[in-house]
């Protein structure tokens, strides 16, 4: 049985598209998507808290998808599209979700923000027109210990009709 | 910081299977993590070898076997392609609505049933509706493939009959005869279930032929609650009905439930017996 090209014992390259890039990286099998994002990407705006994949403030997209980059390998992203919170506003063009999140007030101490931001723009990816309990339903995903949530809902309802 | 380990990307199961042959107890089976990093994190578990089977074409399949009747999940399907099959929802849709509602919308992303069977977290939604259902699991090995009923796949609390050196490469869930209904309730508060129950009866001229009760997250595995489905066998709607709290009470004393943050064992038993009395009294209602 050949080994070659099926084993890793420390560093695979990984091919990606970040934030709409081209990218070129080198991980160890055992480091976390959220470090690899944070520590060695530079990315600060990821999150990191419950570290257990239940809050949500470390939410990115992977090919579209939320997941939580605290409980994720880096190695995953080899082949992927992963957008981090950066990637979303256009040079000094916010993202229609980010600025109805300003005018909304969809965020207070801003710690979930990213993550939150990041959950809406799934859900509106896969459900352009949510209901309000849709909205709901979805974005229970991740936690908010400041707004009570009622300004996110309005906020990504808000973006709805811009998007 | 996770301990240093060795990566495998096999891209077949005879590749799999052999490594897992191999490297043993060393090796664990990769497919979404979501229980496998956390174990990592927490030292609850460790690997030197990792064997990721994403890449492995064959378990990614999702299909209804017209000729036997059963849906074929393939062990990298996750909880989100099942919530959202148009296949599960037509012909399974208990399971889909239970998908809906594991974990959280990110887990669901990247986990996968299978990975959620192997786990046997006590605390988790599919293991009693798949009870309920007589699913069966398909295991591999370098020793050849068996099927295991899935009522003896579960063993103990995080304990599975699945060999060391096995993976488990599909889930079968036989589709319900037409005249069947069923219901999934369940508590929690939290991130975890607490209890769950599943209900499922078949109805042949006004009576409950064939019923099934199920509870979930209330002892080391799921618990087939057999004496209290004997008790309304062959009853009417009505007949049914007036047994329901009754029937919740017998299935309260058969669970085993420990006590802990979410509940004292009293506590959960009365929840055991809402749901079994409130499910059972709800499918009736739906028959009348």
């Amino acid at each position: 049985m050949s080994r070659e090209g099926l084993t890793h014992d420390s560093m695979i390259a990984v091919h990606f598209r970040l934030n709409g890039q081209e990218c070129h990286e080198i991980v160890t099998p055992n480091e976390l998507l959220i470090d690899f994002i944070r520590n060695r990407l530079g990315l600060a705006g990821t999150k990191r808290s419950c570290d257990i994949e239940v809050c949500g403030v470390c939410t990115v997209l992977l090919n579209g998808k939320a997941v939580s980059s605290c409980s994720m390998f880096a190695f995953e992203v080899n082949g992927k599209e992963l957008l981090t919170i950066e990637g979303l506003a256009k040079r000094d063009k916010l993202h229609p979700i980010q600025s109805s999140f300003i005018e909304f007030g969809g965020f207070q101490c801003g710690f979930c923000t990213p993550g939150m931001i990041l959950l809406a723009k799934a859900l509106l990816d896969e459900n352009p027109n949510p209901t309000r309990e849709e909205i709901q339903e979805y974005m229970d995903a991740n936690i908010c210990r400041c707004t009570g949530y009622q300004m996110i809902v309005e906020s990504i309802l808000d973006a709805v009709g811009k998007m | 910081m996770i301990s240093p380990f060795f990566l495998y990307q096999p891209d077949s199961l005879e590749e799999a299977s052999s490594l897992l042959a191999q490297c043993g107890e060393d090796a664990k089976i990769l497919a979404g993590g979501s229980e496998l990093i956390l174990l990592f994190k927490m030292s609850l578990s460790h690997a030197k070898y990792v064997i990721d089977i994403k890449r492995i074409s064959q378990l990614g399949h999702l299909v209804f076997d017209d000729r036997n009747r059963v849906l074929r999940i393939g062990a990298l399907v996750t909880h989100r392609t099942l919530e959202n099959s148009e296949i599960v929802q037509k012909h399974f849709p208990l399971l889909a609505e239970l998908e809906r509602k594991v974990g959280n919308v990110r887990i669901r992303n990247v986990g996968t049933l299978a990975g959620n069977l192997c786990f046997a977290d006590p605390h988790s939604d599919p293991s009693a509706l798949l009870l309920a259902y007589e699913s069966k699991v398909r295991v591999l090995s370098v020793r050849g493939e068996r099927t295991v009923e899935i009522s003896d796949f579960f063993v103990d609390y995080y304990e599975t009959a699945l060999g060391k050196d096995e993976i488990l490469i599909e889930i079968e869930v036989p589709k319900l005869p037409e005249n069947s209904s069923g219901i999934f309730l369940r508590f929690c508060p939290g991130e975890r279930p607490i209890v769950t129950v599943a209900v499922l009866m078949r109805w042949e001229d006004g009576a409950c032929d064939n019923g099934r009760l199920v509870l979930g997250c209330v002892g080391p595995k799921p618990i087939r609650a057999r004496e209290v489905e004997e008790s309304l066998k062959g009853k009417s709607v009505n007949e049914i009905l007036a047994r329901a709290e009754d029937a919740g009470g017998r299935a309260a004393a058969l669970c085993d439930p420990l006590g802990d943050v979410w509940g004292s064992i009293e506590y959960k038993r009365q929840i055991v017996k809402t749901l079994v009395s409130r499910g059972i009294t709800q499918l009736c209602q739906e028959r009348a």
